[in-house]
């Protein structure tokens, strides 16, 4: 069982939520538990615990202190970076793109929008965590980790498809996942041996297996769920067919 | 041009001195008869360059003749040149004429720069001094040809003091170039710091309203839910639609508090913000609704600042761009700074059907990206220094391109 957490300074806003939540949980037969209601940050501190997997459903906006929400989900994140935070907010307190940067939240509901919508929004967004949990439940390793300056990144491993590095640009690695491009300074060396589920393909290519959709071993070509493909080297061919004939039996 | 390419050659007939004659006669003419006795200072500056310089390669052509001549009879006596004075005028005359050629070629391929050169002149009023210059030069080289004549000065000595004179001639003529041009760039900063100024002052001002339209939003969400328990207990039908009303006026007004460019004055650097007043302006003259985060109270930028500018130049055009093929014209720029850390965001809706794996396909195929060669570019521009970072995300049917900067102390 993984948690849930609703933080919300407004009563009888927060009792209809709690409510939401108890439903969403029982109509997607989900994972998971309201295992905290409250209305003050202080309270919220006093109930949370640290957990790799949790779902928070956040005001922004508590008792007059417009970042109260956005420091909690700050802290939240910190703690875990699986963690899915959806925001329950006005439409006003928001700077979207900030917001992204420094969170990453599953979800924004709105809440100009009418309780049914909300209720709506609440049934899905458990929806949506009971399928990242049935992903993420079989990673070995499920997050992948990397630093940019002072700045902590964390990529579920499960969205990570390749790494790699490019002559022309010694020592950075990049990084591709279902949905981002970034890049960081790194060696690949590092990288194959914290983690150990990814395969190094090349010498500049490190992917994860999981991802890739189709092997040739006699262009030696491998491809991903994103279109995109690596070559595959020689002395790594006899491997890589093997996990593949293996991978269909 | 012409006018004094043809007093040139009435000149070959008379003595040198005659040419400084025909000029001042000229300038007079012109003092004369022009409103309010001003001289038009670049058709007299035109006039004496013109002079100068066919005094010039008309002496070149004449001493260039003189040597061909004495080579050919292989006699280097002057007596010669008055034995075959009539050829020997032709001769002079037609090389003055290949040089005068050279030198027009010379000039219509240097013609824009002339041309903007005049404009500058005329634009910060330098046609006084250019023409006291050049004027001065002409005089002096008016004297010191009618001198050497009068004196009987050897043909050697003359060729020798008109070379250097050439030289100093050519010398002076760059100089003064370079002069105007320095003014030019003096003035046009000193109109930039005005501008910038002015700009400064709106965006105060710009600042000023918009922190009273925000106060008085605050006031009215106040009022507003003060009153509801009244309309609540209230009968009145009328009253209760009309409250109603007045909230959904309530929310068009809670867009105000949305990025707004008078948070612009939070950046130090005067590059980065001058870049973002620039898009901002260009983006409402497209109708996009360019959105500014600048959460922290002051964001600092020490280093890198031209190449950010280009970089942020080049995704805020990108998105600009894209924008305008769809529906939604919206484009959100935020910055965030931390330990010295600064990650500035450029984010705009994609519509769903974007094939968007095609944009990073640019990192390792380098064929493709959603917008032509503008980032690859970018790319470029990362790959020269070592800490710059960019990130691509795309959440949320948004499109997020994300600069970080690593760096300072």
């Amino acid at each position: 069982m993984f948690p849930v957490y609703l933080l919300e300074d407004n009563s009888i806003q927060r009792q209809k939520y709690a409510e939401f939540i108890k439903n969403g949980i029982l109509i997607n037969d989900a994972d998971l538990e309201l295992k905290s209601i409250t209305g003050t940050v202080e309270d919220f501190t006093a109930d949370y615990i640290p957990q790799k997997q949790g779902l928070y459903f956040l005001d922004m906006e508590i008792q007059d202190n417009k970042l109260a929400g956005l420091n909690v989900a700050e802290k939240i994140r910190q703690d875990s970076p699986l963690a899915q935070i959806v925001f329950i907010t006005t439409h006003d307190e928001l700077s979207l793109t900030t917001l992204e940067r420094k969170i990453a939240p599953m979800d924004y509901i709105l809440k100009d929008k009418g309780l049914e919508e909300i209720k709506q929004s609440i049934t899905n967004d458990i929806e949506l965590m009971q399928k990242n949990l049935q992903l993420y439940s079989h990673s070995s390793k499920d997050i992948l980790d990397y630093k940019i300056g002072s700045l902590f990144f964390s990529i579920a491993m499960n969205d990570v498809i390749m790494l790699y590095t490019q002559k022309n640009n010694p020592g950075r690695i990049f990084i591709v996942t279902k949905n981002q491009l970034s890049e960081f300074n790194g060696s690949l060396n590092t990288f194959e041996k914290d983690y150990p589920n990814l395969f190094r393909c090349n010498r500049s290519y490190l992917v994860n297996l999981e991802n890739s959709t189709t092997y040739d071993c006699h262009s030696r070509v491998l491809s991903f769920i994103d279109g995109s493909s690596c070559e595959v080297s020689f002395r790594k061919n006899k491997e890589l067919t093997k996990i593949f004939s293996n991978k269909k039996n | 041009m012409t006018l004094s390419v043809t007093f040139g050659y009435v000149g070959l007939f008379f003595d040198d001195i005659f040419i400084l004659f025909l000029i001042c006669f000229v300038l007079l003419v012109n003092w004369l008869f022009s409103k309010n006795h001003h001289l038009n200072n670049l058709k007299s500056i035109s006039l004496i360059m013109a002079a100068n310089v066919e005094t010039v390669l008309f002496s070149l052509g004449t001493y260039t003749a003189r040597i061909i001549f004495f080579m050919v009879n292989n006699d280097w006596k002057l007596r010669i040149l008055e034995e075959l004075q009539q050829n020997f005028i032709i001769t002079s005359l037609i090389i003055n004429i290949i040089y005068l050629a050279i030198f027009l070629l010379f000039a219509e391929k240097n013609r824009e720069k002339t041309i903007k050169l005049w404009i500058q002149i005329e634009q910060y009023h330098l046609g006084k001094r250019v023409f006291s210059i050049s004027f001065s030069v002409f005089l002096a080289f008016m004297v010191i040809l009618s001198i050497s004549d009068f004196q009987s000065v050897t043909a050697t000595i003359q060729a020798i003091i008109l070379s250097f004179f050439t030289i100093i001639l050519i010398v002076t003529y760059r100089q003064l170039v370079f002069f105007v041009q320095t003014i030019a760039i003096q003035k046009e900063s000193q109109e930039e710091i005005l501008y910038n100024k002015q700009l400064n002052e709106y965006l105060t001002s710009v600042h000023q309203q918009y922190t009273e339209l925000r106060k008085f939003k605050h006031d009215f969400q106040n009022i507003m839910l003060s009153m509801k328990p009244i309309v609540d207990k209230s009968d009145s039908v009328e009253l209760k639609n009309y409250y109603r009303d007045i909230l959904k006026e309530q929310t068009e007004l809670s867009k105000i508090s949305e990025g707004n460019i008078s948070q612009i004055n939070t950046i130090n650097s005067d590059t980065i913000r001058g870049l973002i007043i620039q898009k901002f302006f260009i983006a409402k003259s497209k109708k996009i609704e360019f959105n500014l985060e600048l959460t922290q109270d002051s964001y600092y930028f020490k280093q890198d600042t031209l190449i950010i500018v280009r970089i942020l130049g080049i995704l805020l055009d990108n998105a600009f761009e894209y924008v305008q093929t769809i529906n939604d014209k919206e484009v959100t720029c935020a910055i965030v700074q931390s330990n010295n850390t600064t990650e500035i965001t450029i984010d705009n809706p994609i519509k769903q059907d974007l094939d968007f794996k095609k944009i990073f396909k640019n990192g390792y195929t380098t064929k493709e990206n959603h917008s032509g060669f503008g980032l690859a570019n970018v790319r470029q521009l990362i790959t020269e220094s070592d800490n710059l970072y960019l990130e691509t995300k795309i959440i949320h049917n948004h499109l997020m391109m994300t600069l970080i900067i690593v760096g300072g102390d």
